[in-house]
């Protein structure tokens, strides 16, 4: 009896804890980060297309961009002490004429806040950056983009997908800075890996 | 066996019931409680004139079709206009932001702003006015006068931008809605006296005219009305709405303030009266011919009727209270006004409206002539994926466009944009003076400024941001709030009112970064400033011109 008692119990509470809200973070009325104690996940895992490493190579320029999902990150915002949500980190390294411009790749090691590329939207075809060329069906990732060496913010939107011919996987990555900033003269404007579209296949 | 069975299928159905009713019970949300906005049996709301077309009507029938009004300021009695100055003030009807006040019998009265075009200067003061239309069960439905606040210049200074009206120190005059003085009564803190009484009515017709008398409590005398003279005591009081200290306006935008009344400016309410009706009448029926006089009329107690009386005998009624519904040019208003009246950056601002469709950034800096006056610097338009104001310590804010292809809003990175030139700024050698970094986005909606209102707040938002994760969730979060504006196939963006509604509801109702917002008018020649109001919604709360 005492038994059955306690895998009840037990059960109560596996069960409680498994009734944590769930939102999609592809619902197109998500609430973000609005509900106490809720989970904000990759429901359909669109993140672990772009798990891996990921090269563009032309000549002896390259871009290296490395990514990798975390599950139930826990949350603390301005409005909202506790949740939790799936989100992708990811860093960069960049070659330009052979000369290695900016290599983050090694801290890898530790994922949070500090890597150069964060994020977990995801967007439509018709969500700002549009995408003419997408089926209607199609998702893109915009995640956040820094370079430690300049004062500004930037995105990277990134769209996934296979070639047909050799079921090669790709990602083509396009970078850009928004807003406005104040800046002294001669300050870059532009990241150290210029602003554009890439396309990099997985290693 | 059997028995064992069966109690172990009701433990089982025990548990199963309680873990059903325990998880139910996680996911159950309370309703938010309603907010009460009524007190002293009194509801107010604001209004525009297409929500009250009768009243609309009303008013064009009565007064002038353009809604110009015209106001003779200098006939209060024992007062000198400044020698050489008109005196005659000339008024446009604002037709937004009407304050309404409707009372338990369901009689609403409405306050309108009146934008003054052109007025004598009296010295030590400074006038508002406001155009009262009131709701009555007279035959003719509706009447209206202006009411002209004249405050003494020192209160006015020291005066937040919607007014404590409970330490008023000035005049409060009325006028016939042909701009005829009616009466008048001194304010100080909160005591009436001096009340002033003039028929505006020539010989000969109906009317009377007195003056004298304290007005608190009501004082004696004989009755006009019919061409007699005498001081008429008439009851002013003044309540609020809110008790919120002076310069809240609602909502959470000052975090020592819990007022009820989420961002709607505070009202006050004045009740007035007057012994057997005599100004009311003067008002509702300006000079009648002596055969139209109303008949004396009593209420069933016996006592005279308040609010006049109707052909047949029995008393009119009326909503004794009035609203009042001004508000003090807002400080951010003297450099957005110098912006607008700037005919350069405007001619500017109007190039980069024909550049919304192209690919690259461009903008221009806006700074401050060694005399002070607002200046701007040429149009950069360089290949900018983003656009970079100048650190020059003269610029104190600056122009950007926001293109077709992105958000139409101001992003977060804009926001603390303000910041920068807050530091930046030299102020001729003065401290930093948050009233002068502006920051203007051009974009398919229109023409949008920021300005920082709460200094602490937005310095405190600014550094809780300096930590990179709060930065990347607030951008992150304003972000996905911004996308559920856009048609997720073909990029449709939704209407300028959602934009206003979203930025509003993220940057001042939840979380208190304590900047404002304003929208330039489609000319180009003012700034409003937009508001969320109780019920969440954005409302234009005041013009700067």
């Amino acid at each position: 009896m005492k038994h059955i008692i306690n895998t009840f119990a037990i059960l109560i509470i596996i069960s409680c804890k498994a009734q944590t809200p769930i939102f999609s973070l592809s619902d197109l009325d998500l609430d973000y980060a609005a509900v106490e104690g809720a989970y904000y996940k990759d429901v359909d895992n669109f993140f672990n297309n772009f798990e891996g490493t990921w090269i563009w190579q032309d000549g002896n320029n390259s871009l290296t961009i490395v990514l990798q999902k975390v599950e139930e990150y826990p949350k603390s915002t301005l409005n909202n002490p506790n949740w939790f949500t799936d989100l992708l980190f990811g860093e960069f390294k960049y070659v330009e004429n052979g000369v290695v411009i900016a290599d983050y790749l090694n801290a890898m090691t530790t994922l949070n806040y500090d890597r150069s590329i964060v994020g977990n939207s995801i967007i439509y075809r018709g969500w700002f950056p549009m995408c003419n060329e997408c089926p209607n069906e199609e998702l893109r990732v915009i995640l956040g983009f820094k370079d430690p060496e300049r004062p500004f913010y930037g995105r990277i939107v990134l769209r996934h997908g296979i070639q047909w011919w050799n079921q090669q996987e790709y990602i083509i990555a396009k970078l850009f800075v928004k807003g406005s900033y104040v800046v002294p003269d001669g300050t870059p404007l532009e990241f150290r890996v210029p602003d554009g579209e890439y396309l990099l296949l997985k290693q | 066996m059997l028995m064992k069975n069966l109690f172990f299928r009701n433990i089982s159905l025990f548990f199963i019931s309680l873990f059903i009713i325990s998880c139910q019970k996680d996911d159950t949300i309370s309703p938010q409680a309603g907010i009460d906005f009524s007190e002293n049996h009194l509801q107010h709301k604001y209004v525009n004139a297409d929500d009250i077309p009768e009243v609309m009507e009303f008013l064009r029938r009565s007064g002038p079709q353009d809604f110009k009004y015209e106001i003779q300021t200098g006939s209060l009695p024992g007062e000198q206009t400044r020698s050489g100055e008109p005196d005659l003030v000339l008024s446009d009807l604002v037709t937004s932001q009407i304050m309404a006040i409707t009372n338990e019998a369901n009689l609403t009265n409405y306050s309108f702003q009146l934008e003054i075009e052109n007025a004598p200067v009296y010295e030590g003061e400074i006038s508002f006015f406001n155009l009262i239309v009131k709701e009555t069960t007279a035959q003719e439905g509706y009447y209206a006068y202006i009411q002209e606040y004249r405050m003494d210049e020192n209160w006015y200074n020291i005066s937040e931008q919607d007014f404590d009206f409970g330490t008023y120190v000035g005049k409060i005059v009325i006028y016939t809605i042909e701009g005829l003085f009616v009466f008048s009564v001194e304010v100080n803190e909160g005591d009436f006296n001096h009340a002033h009484y003039k028929s505006p009515c020539p010989p000969n017709t109906g009317g009377g005219s007195g003056s004298g008398g304290s007005s608190n409590p009501p004082g004696g005398g004989s009755t006009g009305g019919t061409g007699g003279t005498g001081g008429g005591g008439p009851i002013v009081t003044i309540d609020y709405i809110c008790g919120c200290e002076p310069g809240h306006i609602g909502g959470n935008s000052n975090p020592n303030c819990d007022c009820p009344l989420a961002n709607i400016p505070i009202g006050i309410i004045i009740s007035e009266r007057t012994i057997e009706g005599i100004i009311l009448n003067e008002l509702r029926n300006p000079c009648p011919p002596l055969i139209d006089l109303p008949p004396d009329c009593n209420q069933p107690n016996g006592e005279p009727c308040l609010f006049g009386c109707n052909t047949d005998g029995s008393c009119i009624d009326e909503n004794p209270n009035v609203g009042i519904n001004l508000f003090k040019p807002h400080q951010d208003c003297a450099i957005l006004n110098q912006i607008a009246e700037h005919q350069q950056t405007i001619s500017k601002i109007e190039q980069l409206q024909t550049q919304l469709n192209n690919q690259f950034e461009s903008g221009f800096n806006l700074f401050k002539s060694s005399q002070g006056n607002v200046n701007s610097t040429n149009i950069d338009s360089g290949n900018y994926v983003t656009f970079p104001f100048s650190s020059n310590p003269v610029v104190f804010g600056g122009v950007h466009l926001h293109h077709n292809n992105g958000f139409p809003m101001f992003s977060l990175q804009d926001v603390l944009t303000l910041n920068q030139f807050y530091n930046n700024f030299a102020n001729n050698g003065d401290p930093p003076d948050k009233t002068n970094p502006t920051l203007i986005m051009v974009s398919s909606l229109g023409v949008y400024a920021i300005k920082i209102e709460y200094l602490q707040a937005y310095q405190n938002f600014v550094n809780e941001l300096s930590d990179i994760e709060k930065f990347n969730d607030f951008h992150n979060n304003l972000e996905k709030e911004y996308y559920k504006l856009f048609n997720p196939v073909n990029g449709q963006i939704a209407s300028d009112f959602q934009y206003h509604k979203t930025f509003l509801k993220f940057f001042i109702e939840e979380n208190n970064t304590g900047i404002s917002l304003y929208k330039m008018n489609q000319d180009l020649t003012g700034w409003n400033r937009i508001i969320l109001n109780e019920n969440g919604s954005p409302v234009f709360t005041f013009s700067c011109n």
